[in-house]
């Protein structure tokens, strides 16, 4: 199945737009340091002397959060909305297999792979570049690492969406028929290890970014763990008419539960789903700019695929390595390549012009 | 001798499938290539505009 002609166009412009946004923190970066006539690569300035008191203060936390704390919070929260039923009779043996096997195994076998990169292959790729860029001012680090990262798996998940060989490695994400903390990690690992995103951030981590790194990996974790548990944080913004200004604001910039759970929606018929767009994941802002977002205040009223067959989880974690033995699956052998034969954009309300998604919230009840 | 143990996977991939994750793993490349050439690009023509 070839790309639809249509996607194409919208992808090669807003690639093209993309190019800019990834050169605006750098174009910042060079402003700044024009205006201040500074140039701190000659005195051995390192950005983490410019970073707020504040961040001092909570880096240890944000450290341990990175390492183990979210791995906690993540288990505490599963087991709460297991306890309190939010699973209820969906959690088959299959679908706890698979959540099981895609929160464990990553954490046990992307530790090494990432480690290998950052520690040996980077300093055989770039030798004699670890901290080069060490100058950069801790704010433009903080703009530099959370466009290139978010804006990048922006990429990574929406090419996925779109491009129909890339699919199904992405498929495992969207397959179960409930929403909570255990979708944050439910992915097919070859999906999981090739992130571009990882080794993006860690490349910059070697050429001297890693301080700023701390701060934004650790929000954008918070943001998107959020965006798919169960705990809806974004309604009191929603009811109360004292906090719209600040929800308009949010949902625009950040992935929301709201909008996130949307895109896992199984169909648009409610007028809530959107499971052909909001790819943002720390950011919405990406699908604001390039139109592929749909703003909802409500929640959908299912979620997973309409074509799903409740795959082997071995298919399900290791596709194309193991096959399903389902009848007609897209994860058997000569399965279909995408099951869903909607167009890309039908059931879209927005038309996919950059800028224009900013529509009035769907309300529908 | 007794059959292989009936509930043990084995690698199930053709060459069509070989193709598909090289595709994959090129693309997933191209995207990180691309960012970085920008970003470290950008900041070392930095350096040399305001080389003093």
């Amino acid at each position: 199945m070839r790309v639809d002609k249509a996607v194409a166009k919208h992808v090669g412009r807003d690639i093209t737009i993309s190019l800019f946004i990834y050169a605006l923190p750098v174009v910042s970066v060079w402003l700044y340091f024009l205006v201040k006539s500074e140039t701190p690569w000659n005195n051995g300035v390192h950005s983490q002397a410019d970073a707020p008191s504040l961040f001092h203060f909570v880096q240890p936390a944000f450290k341990n959060l990175r390492s183990w704390g979210f791995i906690v919070i993540a288990l505490v929260v599963g087991v709460c909305e297991f306890v309190l039923g939010l699973y209820e009779n969906k959690w088959t043996k299959t679908e706890r297999a698979i959540d099981i096997v895609c929160f464990v195994a990553p954490k046990i076998l992307l530790v090494p792979i990432t480690g290998y990169f950052s520690l040996k292959l980077l300093p055989l790729l770039l030798p004699g570049l670890a901290n080069y860029f060490s100058w950069v001012p801790f704010w433009g680090g903080v703009f530099i690492i959370a466009v290139a990262d978010d804006l990048t798996q922006y990429w990574y998940h929406r090419l996925h969406h779109q491009v129909p060989f890339l699919w199904r490695f992405h498929r495992t994400h969207h397959s179960a028929s409930y929403m909570g903390m255990a979708m944050a990690s439910r992915q097919n690992f070859i999906y999981t290890v090739f992130f571009s995103q990882i080794y993006l951030t860690a490349t910059l981590i070697y050429l001297g970014l890693g301080y700023a790194a701390l701060f934004v990996t650790v929000l954008k974790t918070f943001i998107t763990l959020s965006a798919h548990s169960s705990i809806p944080w974004d309604k009191p913004f929603y009811k109360y008419k004292i906090l719209h200004p600040i929800a308009w604001i949010l949902e625009r910039f950040i992935s929301t539960p709201a909008t996130h759970h949307a895109h896992h929606a199984d169909t648009f018929d409610d007028g809530v789903g959107y499971y052909k767009g909001n790819f943002g994941n720390m950011f919405f802002l990406w699908d604001v700019i390039f139109g592929t977002g749909l703003i909802t205040r409500k929640y959908p009223s299912s979620y997973g695929i309409k074509f799903y067959k409740e795959e082997e989880w071995y298919a399900q974690f290791l596709w194309p390595i193991f096959k399903s033995k389902k009848k007609g699956s897209e994860l058997a052998v000569h399965g279909p390549e995408v099951g869903d034969k909607k167009p890309i954009f039908e059931g879209a309300k927005v038309t996919h012009t950059p800028m224009q998604v900013t529509l009035k919230p769907v309300l529908k009840s | 001798m007794p059959p292989a143990n009936r509930n043990l996977k084995s690698i199930d991939m053709n060459l069509e499938d070989v193709q598909i994750l090289i595709k994959k793993i090129f693309v997933g490349i191209v995207i990180y290539i691309v960012p970085l050439v920008i970003i470290a690009g950008g900041l070392l023509l930095i350096k040399l505009l305001l080389h003093k």
